[in-house]
């Protein structure tokens, strides 16, 4: 069930969000509620962690309490990694990467702007269709070792390698490279089975090769990348 | 026969004292340093130990030097534990020697080829004379906690005084045993100074002087380079400080003419004139900042980096993005203290990366860069966003060494990163287009060792 919870410590702008957000949910009839409304972040850490929902959160980055805004975001992340987080500010100059990089977190909104309201709906709908597409969370695997988790469809992956370093692997999609600790076994038992070990260090997703070169033992991937194939697992890949 | 014989002759003349002075040596190493000594690479001090014996041991003038120096320098080219294996070496001389010394002392007598009984004699007497001080030494350093770090000079003053100790020494030893010798050998002295003394020492010196050199002529280097690079730092936080200060003087100034103008506004507001009021903040109040120069890259944010030299590299690529119109948005909101990264290769990929963004977002109608460090639980994340122009990138070739989209003889950037985040087991670098944005994140893990 997904719940919008509000931290704002200015009740006038916290009752002008609070108004906003139930007028949007109204209007276009989604399943919403907005359950906590509050400028207390340690009760919103407590709701958090006993009901164990995910949330669509508007959080105020400037917060007069000793945890401010970013740090109750980190708090939030680690207990609902679903959760849709969103910072009002009223600075002009916003660190937006950061906070999408630290706290994975959606959007921002600038309170005085305006179009804060559009943008709050804007967020809000697009927090809650993304949600609720189902399927689109079935087509991503989430690989969350060591702290980072990072979230691949593996319809995108062209292949894996091992890196140079031990213990590091490299996943390539089309538009991407990405490095992660990990070996190619366990990589493997996660993904689906059009996923083939073509050689010790790599595997390689079967519906993006273009060609395969035998004599040089190459497989020729759709984005003209090569990874290479060793012989005992050559007759394998035709199968 | 003759074969016999040479073997004979081989074995115990010029192989048998050898080695067992090596394994004396190796023995030592091992009292004194038993614990920290594993026993398999005890084979290469004793190799060595070894073949240095057999090369002293023929007593000829002419091949010892050379020999030395090859074996001396084939050693020094693998590179790891150089002070160790000069060491080895060093030792080795020290031991034969007093090998020799002893046999003459004890003879009285002129050996070309030290027979048999005598060699075994003097041997036992080093290796029980050695032995003895080992366990001494090694006792009285036992109580001692040597725990404290020596900072390099110190080990430069401990070096020359290890080297110039024993060679002392020996220097000292050479005239005291001539006049021995002269006095109460039954045959020539001559011939143990041509034998031992000469081809023994004169190597050794020559040999100990060498080295002392090189490692003077080392370091000397390593402080220059050391050097330049505080200077090239400090000029580079010089300028960042520039820059800060013109970021203030622009806030002081806005802040006033904000305080001249609110002045007015009392006016109007005490006498009630509304229209006035309304006219008068429209037209001069709103837009006031419109004439300011206001620096909205955000350098300031850098004061959050506490790695200096990562800072002064920060600071010159963000300077040289803003002198070129770019704009460059720093994104920081907490302090970075720690980064598991030598500062020097994180400075030399991170000044790549820049030049590379800068380069691309150029082309651009209106360049960005986005720049934004953050700490994520054990990791430190460094992000570079920049737009481009043209042709999207293909990941996989960038980082290829030569490949270049900007003309011959370049492309060596990318590659050199790759090969740096590589030799880190603890970084990782992640590459993505979207749009017509080319991201790069570093992530780097906190190793706490």
């Amino acid at each position: 069930m997904l719940e919008v919870i509000i931290c704002e410590d200015n009740t006038v702008q916290m009752s002008n969000l609070k108004n906003l957000i139930e007028n949007t949910i109204l209007r276009e009839e989604i399943d919403l509620k907005v359950t906590l409304c509050t400028g207390d972040p340690h009760e919103i850490l407590d709701y958090v962690k006993k009901s164990s929902v995910t949330g669509i959160y508007f959080l105020d980055v400037d917060l007069k309490s000793n945890i401010n805004g970013i740090k109750l975001a980190e708090k939030i992340r680690d207990i609902d990694s679903f959760g849709f987080i969103i910072f009002t500010t009223t600075h002009l100059e916003m660190s937006y990467m950061a906070f999408k990089y630290k706290v994975e977190a959606m959007d921002y909104v600038i309170k005085d702007d305006d179009d804060f309201k559009a943008r709050v709906n804007g967020c809000l709908l697009k927090a809650y269709n993304t949600y609720y597409k189902n399927n689109n969370k079935e087509e991503y695997i989430s690989i969350n070792l060591d702290d980072r988790v990072i979230n691949i469809k593996p319809e995108d992956i062209l292949f894996i390698e091992t890196s140079k370093s031990p213990h590091k692997i490299c996943i390539h999609e089309e538009n991407r490279q990405t490095e992660l600790y990990g070996n190619l076994k366990d990589i493997q038992e996660k993904l689906p089975g059009n996923f083939y070990r073509c050689h010790k260090s790599y595997i390689v997703n079967k519906d993006k090769i273009s060609e395969i070169d035998k004599k040089h033992n190459t497989i020729i991937m759709t984005n003209s990348e090569e990874c290479y194939v060793s012989f005992r697992y050559m007759r394998g890949l035709f199968s | 026969m003759i074969w016999q014989n040479i073997l004979n002759g081989v074995t115990r003349f010029l192989v048998g004292r050898p080695f067992f002075v090596g394994i004396l040596y190796c023995i030592s190493i091992w009292i004194l340093f038993g614990k920290s000594f594993q026993l398999n690479k005890i084979k290469n001090p004793f190799l060595i130990a070894f073949v240095v014996g057999i090369i002293l041991e023929t007593g000829s003038y002419l091949l010892i030097l050379p020999l030395l120096i090859v074996v001396t320098i084939n050693e020094l080219k693998n590179g790891e534990n150089k002070i160790k294996k000069l060491v080895t070496i060093f030792c080795i001389y020290l031991l034969m020697y007093i090998g020799d010394i002893l046999i003459i002392l004890f003879t009285r007598k002129d050996y070309l080829y030290v027979p048999y009984k005598i060699q075994v004699i003097s041997i036992s007497v080093l290796y029980v004379i050695v032995i003895f001080i080992c366990i001494v030494i090694k006792n009285a350093f036992l109580n001692k906690k040597y725990k404290r770090k020596f900072n390099s000079s110190e080990i430069r003053s401990k070096m020359i005084l290890i080297i110039s100790l024993p060679l002392s020494v020996v220097i000292m030893l050479m005239a005291p045993v001539v006049l021995f010798m002269y006095r109460n050998s039954e045959e020539g002295y001559l011939v143990s100074i041509f034998n031992i003394i000469i081809p023994q020492i004169i190597p050794l010196i020559v040999m100990i002087l060498i080295n002392i050199i090189i490692y003077n002529y080392d370091k000397s280097v390593e402080n220059e380079v050391k050097l330049k690079r505080e200077i090239e730092e400090k000029r580079e936080i010089e300028e960042y400080s520039k820059i800060i200060e013109n970021m203030y003087s622009e806030t002081r100034k806005f802040k006033h003419d904000y305080m001249n103008m609110l002045v007015p506004l009392k006016e109007y507001i005490d006498s009630e004139n509304i229209l006035e009021l309304k006219k008068f903040f429209y037209e001069n109040i709103l837009d006031m900042d419109k004439n300011v120069n206001w620096n909205s890259s955000n350098i300031d944010k850098l004061k959050y980096v506490k790695v200096l030299g990562f800072k002064a590299m920060l600071s010159t690529k963000i300077i040289s993005a803003i002198s070129k119109k770019i704009d460059i948005k720093v994104e920081l909101m907490e302090d970075i203290n720690g980064i598991a990264m030598n500062v020097m290769d994180l400075c030399r990929i991170t000044g790549i990366i820049m030049d590379n963004a800068i380069e691309a977002s150029e082309q651009c109608e209106k360049p960005k860069i986005f720049l934004c460090i953050v700490n994520k639980k054990d990791y430190v994340v460094m992000v570079i966003q920049n737009n481009y122009f043209g042709d999207k990138p293909v990941i996989h070739k960038i980082y290829k060494e030569g490949f270049s989209t900007k003309g011959r003889d370049r492309g060596i950037g990318l590659s050199n990163v790759k090969h740096i985040v590589d030799s880190y087991e603890n970084a990782f670098i992640n590459t993505s287009v979207e749009g017509n944005m080319f991201t790069q994140e570093l992530w780097i893990k906190n190793t706490f060792s």
